[in-house]
């Protein structure tokens, strides 16, 4: 029978353990303060000297896709800016955005990064209700004076990879996993078709959504079918987890890395990947913004400004191939060259862009259609 | 050979006086069933726990096979191979039989060792289902082979078929019978005389915390009159209630109630008392309120709520009643001691819990109330008093269902007395015709 | 609430605050200015007052609702579900059965219908087969998520926002209008706190209810109408879940997101019990927890905790305010065992 006296004693213990985890608590935290903590004196902040900066991040940081190539820009714009203190709230809800702005400007940030497009009208409502705060909101199209918008020609490092994939294929038929059936989504899809029918013109690129952008279980099952029932052996992917990468892996088809590096995942299946260097935009708007010289515009930066780039061919890339990609990523980078240029058809035979012509930032950022040979429904196909 | 367990002028004191074993010797021999018979209040459950080591005598020895053991502990009773097997299954109930007996004998050789005994034994032992899909006699088994897989040499088993039904018990005692045989030892406590007789090779008969008879079973009759106090002058019993009224309320076909007086259900607990009771309140509720003080008589109370609405909820309906005025009625005429009667009723002492329990529902009765052993526990006075408040509300026109397992009790307060024996009634008698001897017979389960 | 239960409370979110506090060392943060901070965010500044009080609206009217049959001992746990569907229901006023007229009085009393009709269901379930309505609860509450993603997505999917995941907004006579700068919800939940109150603690039923809560047995032998008691009780609950859903749609979102199922009815579960299911205490312990809720980004921001850091202050919390009365059971014992 336990008596009183040994029921004190594991109590006892328990609070020493208590105590000791405290005390543990303690030794942990770091001793040298790194962060200046916050002036509370509301002057200015080039006058203090300091720019605190905060990120609302859609999901968690290590989801190795969407989130964590921002939270990577985030650092790299630390690291380079000695002025700026960042912080960051992780998967705050589409809807969630108002309270978490709300608490970053009353913690002092200066500007803040609203990085999905759910966001949009919660950071369009918190610019009018703080207006001598900078807001930068990622993907969307509404901007105010000082809510300016941003994202990265992601399209361009996707056709290159196309060029890749319509090499490898045996099959001729490519695979592609996407989140939702957006414009942003639709204009990678056709750079990815574009580039992959422009060395091999028999190629088709199947398409299945799955609704979400964070859905390892949905992104497998439809890797999965696209494999098992389409025959496909080349498979990219718009949605931010490795989930694709690693499919491919197993059943011996190739994929690509998506907005980081993810050759971990698939070491044989990883062909190249798309890279978004977030931090080059970050850095720009940030030294604007402490320099007092920000203008509030939109951000749509690619090869040019340096925001995109692909991961390393790996060798199964035909040399040939990598030559030829080498060669465009040259010429993007001098604004000499761009995917979508005419002559474009969609599937339902309208001509989107006559020969030698250049879609306009407008028909992209409204692109939903579908070139010939891109297969799968479009809801809200034009 | 030395008995297996052997125990020397047993005194045991509790603390608040009463004296439960005086003096009480028994011994076990190796292979022997050996009956421990009695009333409630006999001392045969404190014996049982001296045995096992839960309570400390005052004074007295104890030897396993021959030796003086100090001190005894459970634990150091079930290494010297003394077991129990307690009146209410102790088994985890999701788990299966033999994950049961694997708790308790978690080794390697426990497999072969239940398979030895299972197919010396010959018996259906169900080991694979969860404990709480198998019937009562099924865990009694089960119980008593992990006993016996763990080194039983005497198993102390306490009313083992009270819930169970005949054929169960004829089960289990083929079973006791073989192990028997083989030298394991048991102490079987009932208050079942016919099945004492059947199974027991001796037994011992306690009253008043003395040894009245130890030895073969012999004559039952002899039996069953030394288990009872016979102090009883019953003559008197014959004065009450001549004028008896004799128009009856039929219940199901099952009791008959008296128009106006108490019918008193006798019997030991167990044996269907309280899914009598409930059927009955049930069965007249449909005429109106019945007062109705359950078995345990938490099921009677709201404990965080105060005593005004202790009484309030049984008659919540019923706006006509001053409750308040009502509850201090109560309290005055049942003397129940609380500070206030806005208290929550949980503060109360089990007494004043019972007392103001049992008092509601006499109070609160027009026309029927069932009391399921309204007097247990309490004191001498309290006793008397609920008695007198039964009568009355008899005189009021009361009629009252009385269940209660001392004869004593039965012959005071009834007008007609039924027996009841696993789940049967017998009667009812008038209390001026009836033989005592037979009543007492019959409680033990003999002529029926 | 005796003096033992409400100190057992405090120690109770005292000891989930300390836990917590380790986790945000833990992380390089200080405990006590990120809980002053987290304060100052969630009720000294306006802006998260309003939002605060908002989800402390929300909570309340669903811990009000709980309340009625917690105390009763029936365990709901489908507030989630209820809010939901009670929600839906409100969108079909809206978006599919043209009314003539824009006003929210009639999808409001719809989704109180059909949230009380979803809770009335196992209820029905538990009085007339003895289904345990903990399970039927919970899965309803799936049921209710699978039927909002098929309006979210599918048929009432707003066409012109690049197919994200949103309903159309609905027009401003449907809306519910601010009250003296509160959001609706708030000034609504002290009006529903206070009838689940007299409800509870004032009327015949109520004490029905808690006397069937604390003992099944007296009120069966009482003759109490069980029907009225689980699945009146269990309406009633549905009946509040549908209105916070239906008023959290009406006055805050004013559309369907995916988010909208944003589980406040599982929090509801942990204030009611802080609350110890009396309605005027859950209103309490919901304007906390939704300071807590809203005030959580605070610590991300100030500390560094990622966002799960709120579920260890929930569980930690949780745990103890359920286990409170068995360790007070165990104190009791210990001493008897000892006297």
């Amino acid at each position: 029978m336990v008596d009183r006296r040994e029921a004190l004693k594991v109590i006892g213990i328990g609070g020493a353990a208590f105590a000791l985890g405290a005390g543990l608590g303690y030794t942990l935290k770091p001793t040298t303060e790194a962060i200046v903590p916050a002036d509370e004196s509301g002057k200015p902040p080039v006058e203090r000297g300091t720019l605190k900066a905060g990120w609302v991040y859609v999901g968690p940081i290590g989801d190795y896709g969407w989130t964590y190539a921002h939270d990577l820009g985030r650092r790299y714009a630390e690291e380079r800016l000695d002025f700026l203190e960042t912080v960051y709230v992780e998967s705050v809800a589409e809807d969630e955005a108002m309270p978490v702005i709300t608490q970053l400007v009353n913690e002092g940030a200066d500007v803040i990064f609203t990085t999905s497009f759910g966001y949009m009208d919660d950071t369009i409502k918190a610019g009018e209700k703080y207006p001598d705060k900078i807001f930068m909101h990622c993907s969307g199209y509404k901007r105010r004076e000082n809510v300016g918008t941003y994202f990265v020609r992601l399209y361009q490092p996707y056709y290159l990879n196309g060029l890749m994939a319509g090499a490898v294929t045996e099959t001729n038929n490519l695979g592609y996993v996407a989140a939702h059936p957006i414009p942003e989504v639709v204009r990678h899809i056709n750079a990815f078709h574009l580039g992959a029918r422009e060395v091999n013109p028999d190629v088709k690129t199947y398409v299945i959504w799955i609704n979400a952008w964070y859905d390892p279980e949905k992104a497998r099952s439809a890797a999965q079918t696209l494999i098992d029932q389409f025959n496909c052996d080349v498979l990219a992917f718009t949605e931010d987890t490795p989930t694709v990468l690693t499919v491919a892996e197993e059943a011996g088809a190739y994929s690509f890395s998506h907005y980081s590096d993810m050759k971990k995942y698939g070491p044989n299946a990883e062909l190249s990947g798309q890279i978004a260097n977030w931090g080059i935009i970050y850095e720009d708007v940030l030294l604007r913004a402490y320099h007092g010289v920000w203008e509030s515009k939109d951000y749509w930066w690619g090869f040019y400004e340096g925001a995109v780039d692909i991961t390393p061919m790996s060798n199964k890339v035909p040399k040939d191939i990598q030559n030829l990609v080498n060669e465009r990523i040259e010429l993007m980078r001098t604004l000499s060259f761009e995917p979508f240029r005419g002559p474009l058809v969609d599937r339902k035979g309208r001509v989107r862009a006559k020969a030698g012509e250049f879609l306009t930032r407008d028909d992209l950022w409204n692109m939903m259609w579908f070139l010939e040979g891109v297969e799968g429904d479009l809801p809200g196909e034009e | 050979m030395p008995p297996i367990l052997e125990a020397r002028n047993i005194w045991v004191v509790y603390g608040d006086g009463t004296i439960a074993n005086k003096g009480v010797s028994i011994s076990i021999e190796k292979g022997e069933i050996h009956g421990l018979l009695g009333e409630n209040g006999a001392g045969k459950t404190t014996l049982v726990k001296v045995l096992y080591g839960v309570v400390q005598p005052v004074s007295g020895e104890i030897y396993v096979e021959g030796s003086r053991v100090e001190r005894l502990t459970p634990s150091k009773a079930r290494s010297l191979g003394i077991f129990m097997v307690p009146q209410h299954s102790i088994l985890v109930s999701t788990l299966t039989g033999y994950d049961n007996i694997k708790l308790s004998y978690p080794y390697e050789d426990l497999d072969d060792k239940l398979d030895n005994i299972l197919s010396e034994l010959n018996v259906l032992i169900e080991l694979d289902k969860p404990v709480h899909e198998l019937p009562r006699g099924m865990l009694k088994k089960i119980e008593v082979i992990r006993a016996l897989i763990s080194g039983a040499k005497l198993i102390i088993l306490d009313e083992p078929t009270s819930v169970m039904s005949p054929i169960e018990v004829q089960e289990l005692i083929r079973m006791l019978d073989s192990l028997a045989n083989r030298g394991v030892s048991f102490i079987y406590i009932s208050h079942r005389l016919d099945e004492v007789v059947e199974i027991c090779d001796r037994i011992t008969v306690l009253r008043d915390g003395s040894v009245v008879y130890t030895g073969e079973v012999g004559d039952v009759s002899e039996v069953y009159r030394k288990m009872f106090r016979s102090d009883l002058s019953y003559e008197k019993f014959r004065l009450v209630k001549e004028q008896f009224n004799i128009e009856r309320v039929k219940i199901d076909g099952l009791l008959e109630m008296p128009k106006e007086g108490v019918h008193v259900i006798l019997g030991v607990e167990g044996n269907g008392q309280d899914v009598l009771a409930r059927r009955i309140v049930s069965k007249l509720g449909e005429y109106g309120f019945v007062g109705f003080v359950p078995g345990k008589i938490e099921e009677a109370i709201v404990p965080n709520m105060s005593l005004v609405d202790n009484l309030r909820f049984r008659v919540v309906d019923d706006d006509g009643l001053d409750y308040i005025k009502l509850t201090e009625r109560i309290v005055e005429r049942y003397e129940v001691i609380t500070e206030s009667i806005y208290k929550p009723i949980s503060k109360l002492s089990g007494g004043n819990i019972q007392r103001f329990v049992v008092g509601r529902e006499l109070e609160l009765s027009d026309k029927y109330t069932v009391l399921e052993f309204p007097t247990r526990g309490l004191d001498m006075r309290s006793m008397k008093l609920i008695h007198r408040r039964v009568q009355e509300a008899v005189e009021r026109g009361v009629s009252i269902i009385y269940f209660t397992e001392d004869i004593e009790e039965a012959l005071e307060v009834g007008d007609l007395i039924s027996i009841i024996y696993r789940g049967r009634l017998n009667g009812p008698y008038r209390v001026g015709d009836i033989n005592i001897d037979k009543i007492k017979m019959l409680m033990s389960g003999i002529g029926w | 609430m005796d003096i033992r239960s409400f100190l057992s409370t405090i120690v109770s979110v005292l000891v989930a605050l300390f836990v917590y506090g380790l986790f945000i060392m833990y992380f390089g943060g200080d405990p006590l200015d990120a809980y002053y901070r987290m304060f100052r965010n969630s009720y000294l500044d306006p802006n998260g007052l309003y939002e605060t009080l908002r989800l402390a609206g929300s909570l309340a009217i669903l811990s009000a609702g709980l309340s009625l049959v917690f105390k009763a001992g029936i365990w709901n746990i489908g507030a989630e579900g209820q809010y939901i569907i009670g929600g839906i229901a409100a969108g079909y006023m809206i978006y599919v059965f043209n009314i003539g007229f824009e006003t929210p009085v009639i999808p409001i009393l719809v989704g109180m219908l059909v949230g009380s009709l979803y809770s009335a269901v196992p209820a029905y379930l538990k009085y007339k087969l003895d289904v345990n309505e903990v399970l039927t609860t919970l899965m309803l509450n799936y049921v209710a998520l699978y039927i909002l993603y098929y309006h979210v997505y599918g048929v009432w999917r707003d066409p012109s926002t690049f197919g994200f995941p949103v309903t159309p907004e609905i027009s401003m006579g449907f809306r519910l209008p601010d009250i003296l700068g509160m959001n609706f919800l708030f000034p609504l939940s002290i009006i529903v706190s206070i009838v689940a109150y007299y409800i509870l603690f004032r009327s015949k039923y109520g004490f029905k209810l808690r006397v069937y809560g604390e003992n099944r047995e007296a009120a069966k032998y009482s003759r109490y109408n069980l029907f009225t008691l689980i699945v009146g009780s269990m309406a009633l609950s549905g009946l509040a879940s549908g209105l916070a859903g239906t008023g959290d749609f009406l006055s805050y979102y004013h559309r369907f997101k995916p988010g909208y199922a944003a589980g406040l009815g599982y929090t509801a579960i942990i204030t009611t019990l802080v609350g110890e299911s009396n309605p005027i205490y859950t209103l309490i312990s919901s304007i906390f927890f939704a300071g807590f809720l809203y005030g959580s980004n605070t610590i991300s921001i100030v500390a560094g905790v990622p966002f799960e850091g709120i579920y260890i202050f929930e569980g930690v919390l949780l745990a103890f305010i359920i286990s409170r009365r068995y360790i007070g059971r165990w104190v009791k014992w210990m001493g008897a065992e000892n006297s």
